[in-house]
């Protein structure tokens, strides 16, 4: 299956893939619109994280032996077996947490907007290609291929 | 396998149904027999208690996922294994060439309480149970629950739910008592406090009709009771068939038991725990998830083994949410802690030999996964166990030798 992929040599951390990823998760999907009419409650599914002069940006790896998967009690969290891709249904979800107790790499965030969710990387499904790699002015997010599904 | 090998499966939750699929990925063909003493199937146990939630959400797999799996059901009770078949309460027998034991947990029912077996007593393990105490609650007042655990509290907020004043009464000197310390225990113990009457150090005595006598002799109205003191390994089959038991089903790593073709995974086993290097029984979701995706695996080609686990739990109590991992509330190791209680936040990693055996997160849970990977991977932490409440701790504190292997392609 196609991944994110961080390469952490080349990060800058300039924030960019955060706002892109926020505004490809808003209504409008339009920056100024979004960052007007939802701000505070955008909730983005990626984290930049740094230490000195270093920094990446991380989200779902999308793990074959998923511990979340394995944590969810509602089956909310799924992985498909065909493309790899483990997805997350909101209407299932009731925000226990469980998949935040066991996501490794602490990229499950809670959305607490309107009822408690958990929320993550959807490699943005809805528009084709992840708008943080799309948006990454120094290619230090590349989306391809793994090696294995 | 042959075609006429058979897989038979007893119980039909969560350990279950995952050794289901690890077998189906691998095998579409080969006989698959469930035999389930619960008529109602992949409801979610710890939803139990949940009044508000929909059928999406409390049946974790569709409907049609017996069907889809090419799963024969049989309705009834398992009683023993003679020599390769399980022998069933209505006389049947059902014939095996493998045998997965999934029988969970039963709740543990304390005999030295007065009363204990009286209508108005329940426990809260099954969906029976949360539908039986719905309808006697009905026109109730007063509840207590007797336990303040995990289930305690599901119990607790069960009953407020269902409109009744409800009391917890607990033995130890604060909730969660196994892996709560102090703090976190009184930061809890105030927010259970807003909801219900807290009765801490004391237990009850004697169980009547409308009341309980506690142990100081104190009564408390009681028009229902919920016994939650925990739940113990269903061993009423191994017992029954010369299965190896020790506080639960003695299994290795590839989750098969002491007789031969015969496997068991879920709250029934005790199997490696890797903090203190024994094994014992971990009666947790993602535990019996994993265990059952082994068992699945094993039965056929027998090459995935179980790591191990450790105790970890992510509970809600009354709108505060709170992660313990390990071993929470061992004194022996070195305390890292992050507290602000004006927000009723506490946090704390307890870290021994350079390695964290523990945490608690109350109030504030964000990315406590990374601690849980970290105590999984036996992580040496000395070098940075003073930045773990800094403002930067993520992800990036991971080693790059451990770090890079997980996000360059290759496959986790
Ligand atoms: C109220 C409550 C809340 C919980 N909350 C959480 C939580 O938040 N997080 C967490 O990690 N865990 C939680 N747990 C624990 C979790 O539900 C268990 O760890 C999990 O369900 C274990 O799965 P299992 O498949 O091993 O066994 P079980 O779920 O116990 O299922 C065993 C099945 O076997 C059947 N069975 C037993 N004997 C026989 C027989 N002789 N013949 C045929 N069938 C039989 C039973 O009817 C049952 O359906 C909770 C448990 C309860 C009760």
């Amino acid at each position: 299956m196609k991944k994110i992929y961080f390469k952490e040599e080349y990060c800058m951390a300039c924030r960019l893939c955060e706002i892109a990823c926020l505004v490809a998760h808003s209504k409008s999907k339009k920056i100024i619109k979004a960052y007007k009419e939802e701000f505070p409650g955008l909730t983005p599914r990626l984290i930049i994280e740094q230490k000195g002069s270093l920094s990446f940006a991380i989200q779902c790896r999308h793990c074959k032996d998923a511990p979340c998967v394995e944590a969810c009690i509602t089956g909310a969290m799924k992985r498909d077996k065909k493309t790899g891709v483990v997805s997350h249904d909101k209407e299932k979800c009731i925000g226990c947490w469980m998949c935040v107790m066991s996501c490794p790499f602490g990229v499950i965030l809670m959305d607490i907007k309107e009822k408690k969710v958990a929320t993550k990387c959807d490699l943005c499904a809805d528009v084709g290609s992840p708008a943080c790699v799309d948006a990454c002015p120094n290619e230090a997010l590349v989306y391809k291929e793994s090696e294995k599904v | 396998m042959k075609m006429k090998e058979k897989i038979v499966i007893i119980g039909s939750s969560v350990a279950a149904i995952s050794a289901i699929e690890s077998v189906r990925e691998k095998d579409k063909n080969i006989r698959l027999i469930v035999i389930t003493k619960e008529k109602d199937l992949f409801y979610s146990r710890p939803l139990i208690s949940y009044l508000n939630i929909s059928d999406k959400q409390f049946y974790y797999r569709d409907k049609n996922f017996y069907k889809k799996n090419n799963i024969e059901l049989i309705f009834d009770s398992a009683i023993s294994v003679e020599n390769d078949f399980v022998v069933l309460r209505s006389g049947k027998k059902i014939k095996y060439s493998k045998l997965l034991i999934a029988v969970g947990g039963k709740p543990i029912i304390p005999s030295n309480i007065s009363g204990i077996t009286g209508k108005n007593v329940f426990t809260l393990t099954t969906k029976d149970d949360a539908d039986n105490i719905k309808k006697f609650c009905k026109n109730q007042k007063h509840a207590v629950v007797i336990g303040c655990g995990m289930i305690g509290i599901k119990a607790a907020e069960f009953l407020k739910n269902l409109g009744l004043q409800v009391a917890i009464v607990e033995l130890a000197a604060q909730p969660f008592a196994s892996v709560l310390d102090d703090k976190s225990g009184k930061i809890v113990a105030d927010e259970i406090k807003k909801h219900a009457k807290l009765i801490l150090n004391n237990s009850v005595y004697e169980i009547k009709e409308n009341q309980c006598i506690l142990k100081n002799g104190e009564k408390i109205p009681a028009d229902i009771v919920i016994c939650a003191i925990g739940v113990a390994p269903n061993l009423d089959i191994a017992k029954k068939s010369q299965i190896k038991t020790n506080r639960g089903i003695v299994v290795d790593e590839f989750m098969r038991t002491s007789r031969k073709n015969i496997y068991a995974a879920g709250d029934c086993t005790e199997a490696l725990d890797i903090l203190s290097g024994k094994k014992m029984p971990i009666p947790i979701w993602p535990v019996a998830f994993r265990q059952g995706s082994v068992a699945g695996s094993s039965m056929l080609v027998g090459n995935v083994k179980y790591a191990g686990g450790f105790v970890r739990n992510s509970v809600d109590v009354f709108g505060l949410p709170l992660i313990t991992l390990g071993l929470s509330n061992d004194k022996s190791g070195e305390e890292i802690v992050f507290s602000d209680e004006k927000s009723k936040v506490y946090k704390k990693v307890t870290v021994k030999d350079g390695k964290i055996i523990g945490a608690i997160f109350v109030g504030d849970i964000s990315r406590a996964g990374i601690f849980t990977g970290m105590i999984k991977d036996g992580i040496d932490v000395s070098n940075f166990k003073n930045e773990i409440f800094s403002e930067n701790f993520g992800y990036i504190y991971v080693p790059k030798e451990f770090r890079s292997k997980e996000v360059t392609p290759i496959e986790i």
